[in-house]
């Protein structure tokens, strides 16, 4: 398994065909941290559509520009669906965040159990 | 005493989730009890001393977040509520905050960009429609005509006519609503320099009574042509041979029932009166045809008055505006 250790987020794909992104400890998410997660996904997955999970548990902010980019308005989604993994003040205030104001291109979804996000996005795992 | 310094301690240990006792580590033996109590008081007094700064903390933390708040209700974007790394509630609403600070911010900034687009395309529409009415006038003065050049000349008050709707919008506040009352003013102010028209001679009456009424350009339009034929065909028709009269404008919001109303337009003339045989729903003049249609355009009804001069009143709803 090839994992990826970034600025802001560690990110690698699991045996369960899903793409796991970690947010690290009081990471301040950048447009540049977004833009790096994004070209990570897609070397990771080769090709590939992966529904990804992401655990916001640790953020401390996110810029406008990279909430624009994670919305995917003006770029092809490199995964299927997208489950938030919320547990902290500040992840459930982002989470919510791209339900609506940042809404994104494909399916998403939050979380407080990681076990009900990869049940859900196992739906969307391409065979 | 020691039973209720105990119930004391828990709460407090509850509030701080401090462990705090009065008890000692180590069973007391022979320390005196009132030193226990004295101890614990201390720790007690320490406990309700770091509420009390935490409390502080709260209240500026608060202070600050309400002054962002304000801040971006002033659609001042500058300022940022801070966000510490302890993860607090706190910092999860000042990131709430700020967030939602940066997408006001961008969406007033698309709505301003938005504004000053209407805004050029105004005064563009008003721009081109001076060079049409610049062009006839040019072609015009090779016109040797008279009936010709009286053509042109009219043309060019409609096209005048409706550019000075849209210099108005672009002029006006929301870019969407022109106040007719100010239009009329400048409107009768272009219309007397175009006829070139001696004041002493032929007076114009503005109901001076007239409140602001914003209207659309769907209605603006349409009411500014109509304005232009009834205006155009007093000077022209109303007052021959250097006869003195006057012309009266008067504009008003009527109300029918307590929620029904509609808009009422007159110009009237003190002149010689429109000939008995012309029907305006059956007339040959492009002007009277264009009242009838635009008329119409704005759902109105036309009356006509022919005793003293001419009265031309149009009623038309409010809800089209």
């Amino acid at each position: 398994m090839r994992k990826k250790e970034l600025r802001a987020f560690t990110t690698w794909i699991g045996e369960n065909d899903i793409c796991y992104t970690v947010v690290k400890s009081n990471a301040v998410v950048e447009i540049a941290d977004a833009v790096e997660n994004t070209n990570a996904v897609k070397d990771l997955s080769d090709g590939k559509v992966y529904p990804m999970l992401v655990n916001l548990n640790e953020i401390k902010s996110i810029t406008k520009e990279a909430r624009d980019h994670f919305s995917m308005k003006n770029r092809e989604p490199g995964v299927s669906a997208i489950g938030l993994l919320i547990k902290s003040p500040a992840s459930t205030i982002i989470g919510n965040f791209f339900l609506g104001l940042n809404k994104s291109k494909v399916p998403v979804k939050l979380f407080t159990v990681e076990a009900k996000a990869v049940t859900w996005l196992k739906q969307f795992s391409k065979k | 005493m020691s039973k209720e310094l105990d119930e004391i301690y828990k709460k407090v240990s509850a509030l701080t989730g401090e462990k705090v006792s009065a008890k000692p580590a180590r069973p007391a033996g022979g320390v005196d009890k009132k030193k226990a109590i004295l101890n614990g008081l201390k720790k007690l007094d320490n406990t309700l001393t770091i509420i009390k700064k935490q409390e502080i903390e709260n209240s500026k933390r608060i202070d600050e977040i309400l002054k962002v708040v304000i801040s971006f209700a002033n659609l001042n974007y500058d300022k940022k509520a801070l966000i510490t790394n302890k993860k607090s509630h706190f910092d999860a609403l000042a990131l709430g905050i700020n967030m939602l600070g940066e997408e006001l911010e961008a969406s007033t900034i698309s709505l301003h960009e938005k504004e000053v687009l209407l805004k050029e395309i105004h005064h563009r529409v008003k721009n081109n429609l001076q060079v049409i009415s610049s062009l006839l006038n040019l072609q015009s003065e090779k016109i040797k005509q008279p009936d010709l050049l009286e053509t042109f000349m009219e043309s060019q008050n409609r096209i005048r006519a409706m550019a000075l709707v849209h210099e108005k919008l672009y002029q006006s506040k929301n870019l969407s609503l022109i106040d007719f009352t100010e239009y009329v003013h400048s409107f009768i102010n272009q219309m007397s320099n175009s006829y070139n028209l001696d004041p002493s001679k032929i007076k114009m009456h503005i109901d001076e009574s007239i409140r602001p009424h914003f209207f659309k350009i769907d209605t603006a339009i349409p009411c500014s042509l109509i304005l232009n034929e009834l205006i155009s065909n007093s000077y022209k028709y109303a007052f021959p041979k250097n006869r003195k009269g006057n012309i009266y404008l008067h504009f008003e919001l009527e109300k029918e029932t307590k929620n029904t109303s509609h808009y009422l337009l007159q110009v009237a003339d003190d002149g010689v009166g429109i000939a008995p045989e012309i029907d305006i729903k059956n007339t040959s003049s492009l002007g009277l045809q264009l009242v009838d249609l635009l008329t119409s355009q704005i759902e109105g009804k036309i009356d006509l008055d022919r005793k003293n001069g001419t009265k031309f009143t149009i009623r038309f709803p409010v809800e089209k505006n």
